[in-house]
């Protein structure tokens, strides 16, 4: 069974199609990644999800069960992307509000257990006016994880906080996926969700231009690699070029390695690097070429986002 | 629903509105009884004490009436778009609760706030004004039918502004709503001077047409003539003008008023029900 699946989910607000018969489809315990432009339809449809925008057209079920069913609420657990918790409550009892929302025992021990993973340890009884917004946007985090769900939805969960807790937030993430809970993982924040994610999706104008493994997001097409050779013959680099071709082959100074660039599918990477043995060379170094999700991204959106 | 209603509740106790409502309302109670106290009666004026005592009572009572529908303008009127506004309402509707539940526990809650309040006013007023000039109020029966008149304000505002708040921005539902209500009462007083010099229908429509639109004010007479309209004094009941209740609105409108009370409720919820966050 998929923690998520939708078909066809369309969002119109007015003649303006938000998005567009997206069907996505989310493992359970993997951490999903949505990537898009501003304006993409990410938030709309993580809001779809969570029951905060009705779709317009299509559906979704979350671990079999209707989107519409509050059955199926109780899987989730959710961190808007803007959004203030009431000023006037502590923190502590904004996580036993939810607790009790979430119909689950107003258990003082969960309570606190949230608050140190998040880092809140201490101040508890601090009320909510008095925190940053990187610390409420920690004490979100906690709300998101209470009555421990199988499914949270985290809407860019390190845009306000600092090094250190983005650093806890990838810690709490890699946590949550070791104890089988999946995530949806909204974020502007490329390297975060290549550094976290399984699987990505790439919407783009409402509509979805991608949807995979993280893995061959990055390295399903060709890219380069250099690969730095010791003791090469020009013999040996004759054959080199003859077998892979396209490659070239740079002449190091003096006793300095040569460098035979080439681009070429991942798989064919240890054909490459055999073939260099066979020849006699020694292979120093491979060293790909510079590519990211966020080459990868604005290959596929455009580098003005569009 | 009562989780909801429950925090709300604790909402309004935490802020500054209330204190500063219930500090203001205490204000004005004291210097009403203040003012009762020291306030001069002419001298050797046959019913003199009753006229004052009815003067008095009506003008603490129209001020209870505007105070009770700002007070419940106010605490309701951020209610929904507030929330909506500071994402507040984002992590709440996605919990495994109905849309419904949010809108009954918000009325709830602030309902019953606005029911004491509006309970506190109505009877500080009566019991003031009764301590100094005995019993001009009428006999009880008619005091609590009029007290459940203000009550029943106190509810119709709350819950048009609680439907403002989920159709409207915070602004603009305060204005409309708190605008509404003083055009109810224009419309209530014309209909009341019209009914005193001149008989034209025009009045009677327009003072219709204002109670159909939010019928505050016809609550408002209907209470002021519960307490005057069968007074000792004859002409109690005309000797306020604008401000009496020469023509009372019939148990239709109190019939009307819970109708409009529940269809605002209904609506609030269904809009709420479709309503893209």
């Amino acid at each position: 069974m998929k923690a998520i699946q939708t078909l066809a989910l369309t969002k119109n607000f007015g003649t303006f199609e938000a998005v567009r018969d997206v069907n996505l489809s989310v493992n359970q315990g993997e951490i999903f990644g949505l990537l898009g432009p501003n304006g993409a339809g990410k938030s709309t449809l993580v809001k779809m999800l969570v029951g905060l925008v009705n779709p317009s057209a299509g559906s979704a079920r979350v671990f079999g069960l209707s989107f519409r069913e509050l059955a199926a609420r109780r899987h989730i657990g959710y961190l808007p992307e803007l959004f203030r918790f009431p000023p006037w409550l502590t923190a502590d009892e904004v996580i036993s509000y939810h607790q009790r929302l979430l119909k689950v025992p107003v258990d003082a021990e969960e309570r606190a257990q949230l608050l140190e993973k998040v880092g809140l340890k201490g101040r508890e009884g601090d009320r909510v006016r008095s925190f940053s917004k990187g610390l409420q946007q920690r004490l979100g985090l906690a709300v998101a994880m209470v009555g421990r769900p199988e499914l949270i939805f985290l809407d860019e969960p390190t845009s306000a906080l600092d090094p250190i807790g983005r650093h806890e937030v990838s810690q709490i993430l890699g946590d949550l996926r070791e104890s089988g809970v999946t995530i949806f993982l909204n974020s502007h924040l490329l390297s975060d969700v290549e550094k976290l994610s399984d699987a990505v999706a790439l919407i783009d104008r409402g509509g979805i231009l991608y949807q995979g493994s993280l893995d061959e997001a990055i390295y399903g097409s060709a890219r380069g690699y250099r690969v730095h050779l010791g003791k090469l013959t020009e013999e040996a680099a004759r054959t080199l070029l003859a077998a892979f071709p396209g490659s070239v082959i740079q002449w190091g100074k003096g006793a300095d390695p040569a460098v035979l660039s080439a681009t070429l599918m991942r798989e064919i990477l240890p054909r490459l690097v055999s073939s260099c043995v066979s020849v006699g060379a020694e292979v120093y170094e491979v060293v790909p070429d510079h590519s990211s999700l966020e080459d990868w991204f604005l290959a596929r959106v455009g580098k003005d986002g569009r | 629903m009562g989780t909801v209603a429950r925090y709300s509740l604790k909402e309004t106790l935490r802020k500054r509105l209330l204190v500063a409502a219930g500090g203001l309302t205490g204000l004005f109670l004291l210097l009403f009884f203040l003012f009762l106290k020291w306030v001069g009666l002419p001298a050797n004026v046959p019913g003199a004490t009753y006229i004052a005592g009815l003067t008095y009572l009506d003008l603490g009572l129209f001020a209870a009436y505007v105070m009770i529908a700002l007070f419940a303008v106010l605490i309701f009127v951020a209610s929904i778009s507030g929330e909506i506004d500071d994402g507040t309402l984002l992590a709440i509707v996605p919990r495994p609760i109905r849309r419904f539940e949010i809108i009954l526990g918000k009325w709830t809650g602030l309902s019953l706030i606005t029911l004491v309040y509006a309970s506190l006013l109505f009877w500080g007023v009566v019991v003031i004004d009764q301590a100094q000039f005995g019993g001009v109020a009428g006999g009880f029966a008619n005091l609590l039918a009029a007290y459940g008149d203000f009550l029943l304000e106190g509810l119709l505002v709350g819950t048009v502004t609680l439907l403002g708040s989920v159709l409207a921005a915070t602004m603009t539902n305060g204005i409309v709503v708190s605008s509404a209500v003083l055009i109810a009462f224009l419309g209530g007083a014309l209909q009341q001077l019209g009914a005193l010099t001149n008989p034209a229908p025009a009045f009677s429509v327009i003072g219709w047409v204002t109670s159909l639109l939010i019928p505050t004010d016809a609550l408002y007479r209907r209470a002021l003539y519960q307490i005057l309209g069968n007074h000792v004094y004859p002409g109690a009941v005309e000797l306020f003008g604008p401000f009496g209740a020469v023509h009372p609105p019939g148990e239709g409108m109190v019939f009307y008023a819970l109708v409009y009370t529940a269809g605002m409720l209904m609506l609030a919820i269904w809009r709420f029900g479709v309503k893209d966050l």
